[in-house]
């Protein structure tokens, strides 16, 4: 059984090669009206290309079968032996181009995702350091009105001192009349009513002002994981606390000692990729009280610690989290101290707290005295 | 391995070829066939390509909209297209039968490359549509310019 196969593919491949000219003029068209319209856009840059080199490989193609079959037809079938390598050269080329096309797209694709990534975390850096500036204005005038209302009590204190005292010395002379002495009288009885009210003024700035007390850390660090712990969730951190089986009292001012702890819980947060855990430690040193926070990467890799530099490490991270350098020195205006160690995401963040502000300046020297404990019991997840 | 263990390699295979001598020529010919081979690779390279098109589509939010799935298809079809004539090449002695108008038809290695011969509807069908899915691609890109359409 014979057939005469020839003519079909003839057929097909003639019109198809015609159609395919065509279309893909089409598509290059396209390509180019989009690019036109988006000329930033590296993904339709990249389809202009792919679509130019698409272009260029069905024209040699179709124009390589048609010549085929117009050589074949007039019996010069010698001429399309010497000319089909040529042509399947250039197909070959063009194949290999788009490809190359293809592959130094998705490499800069890859790129293009880690600039977009960078300027996020720019755009996230950005609104901390707002966040964080607002929060310090807020200290700094907290500050300032509590100094302004110390110098208004002491401005009007002192002239109600000296008018009193020189109303109780007429008084003790004895050589002033009734009338004269009702009117001192009175007038002794305002001026202690006036230091009553700067008493009274006095006391209520001293509800803000005088905030620094013994207060319990541990009780502390838990309203400071239930305050980053929607964080943590969110990027999917597990957090793990040890607290101090005791009371641990510190002299400090809770506000600003809950902002500096929860600064670092986020900073390491944001370090963290989804599913890492960290770890808060809170020990008793032998003068202060000592917050730990490590990483679980810090923890596998051991060399980290032998072979960071602290002062790299924590100048490297100031550079990225701005708020570290404002931890530093809320810690130090309670006479503590910060230590980090590491670098990445292996991290560990040491905060030492004496327990009366002023007293164990050594800590930096004596800091590896600390010694790290196995969270296996006491431990309390997300502080729940 | 070292850059030590290398150079160490490098060293014995130099004094291996300096004692034991043998015939050598300046470069080495290429034989028809490896037009061939190169043409096949060029076709998985280009193959492959097609084929991260078609999955960068899939795989990103794109794939929700018609015309990125008509521009994936069309690379889908492209990297099937690749396939076919990869097969055709290698089953290309069946030219000469077609070419001298005679075969048998109960030979299936013919039938397969008589398919692969009319790839070009394949190609130009995934060239329709890369051109649906570029076309109206550009028409929303015009309307979200207009403003007609959210982004």
């Amino acid at each position: 059984m014979t057939f005469d196969l020839c003519a079909p593919i003839i057929l097909v491949d003639l019109a198809g090669g015609v159609c395919l000219i065509i279309v893909s003029a089409l598509c290059l068209r396209e390509s180019r009206n989009i690019v036109k319209k988006e000329p930033g856009n590296f993904l339709f840059s990249y389809m202009h290309w792919l679509f130019m080199a698409l272009f260029a490989f069905s024209l040699s193609r179709s124009l390589g079968h048609i010549v085929k079959h117009v050589l074949w037809a007039l019996g010069l079938e010698d001429l399309w032996a010497s000319l089909s390598p040529v042509s399947g050269s250039v197909n070959s080329a063009l194949f290999i181009l788009i490809a190359s096309i293809t592959v130094f797209f998705q490499k800069m694709k890859n790129v293009m995702e880690r600039i977009e990534r960078d300027r996020a975390e720019i755009e996230r850096i950005s609104q901390e350091l707002l966040r964080l500036n607002e929060e310090t204005e807020l200290l700094v005038s907290e500050r300032t009105r509590a100094e302004l209302a110390l110098s208004i009590a002491h401005n009007i204190r002192n002239p109600i001192m000296v008018i009193g005292g020189l109303a109780k010395r007429f008084l003790k002379k004895g050589h002033l009349t009734e009338d004269q002495r009702k009117k001192i009288e009175l007038m002794l009885e305002q001026i202690e009513k006036l230091d009553e009210i700067v008493r009274e003024f006095e006391l209520i700035k001293g509800k803000k002002a005088a905030s620094i007390s013994k207060r319990d850390l541990n009780s502390l660090v838990k309203t400071v994981l239930e305050a980053a712990g929607p964080e943590a969730q969110d990027r999917g951190i597990d957090i793990a606390a040890r607290y101090e089986s005791r009371p641990l009292y510190v002299n400090m001012d809770p506000d600003l000692i809950k902002f500096a702890l929860v600064q670092c819980l986020r900073l390491l947060i944001y370090r963290l990729r989804a599913g890492s855990r960290l770890k808060l430690i809170l020990k008793r040193g032998k003068f202060g009280a000592v917050v730990i926070f490590i990483t679980s990467p810090f923890e596998k890799g051991a060399s980290y610690v032998g072979h960071s530099s602290s002062t790299k490490t924590a100048s490297t991270l100031r550079g990225k989290r701005l708020g570290l350098s404002t931890v530093r020195q809320i810690l130090r205006d309670h006479g503590g101290d910060l230590h980090v160690e590491g670098h990445g995401e292996a991290l560990k963040i040491e905060i030492f707290l004496p327990f009366n502000i002023g007293t164990a300046k050594t800590w930096s020297r004596d800091r590896k005295e600390v010694e790290l404990p196995s969270i296996k019991q006491n431990t309390d997840n997300n502080g729940k | 391995m070292k850059s030590s263990h290398l150079l160490h390699i490098l060293i014995i295979v130099i004094i291996s070829c300096i004692l034991y001598p043998k015939s050598c020529y300046a470069f080495q010919e290429h034989g028809a066939k490896e037009g061939l081979y190169i043409h096949q690779l060029a076709h998985v390279c280009f193959g492959s390509a097609m084929l991260w098109l078609f999955f960068m589509i899939k795989k990103s939010a794109f794939w929700l909209k018609k015309w990125w799935k008509a521009i994936a298809i069309g690379g889908l079809g492209l990297a099937f297209w690749n396939v076919m004539t990869f097969v055709g090449h290698l089953l290309g002695p069946y030219n000469v039968y077609c070419h001298n108008e005679s075969v048998t038809s109960n030979n299936g290695l013919f039938w397969l490359w008589y398919i692969t011969k009319f790839d070009t509807v394949v190609c130009c069908l995934s060239m329709v549509f890369f051109y649906l899915g570029l076309r109206r691609l550009n028409n929303s890109i015009t309307d979200l310019n207009s403003g007609m359409q959210k982004p």
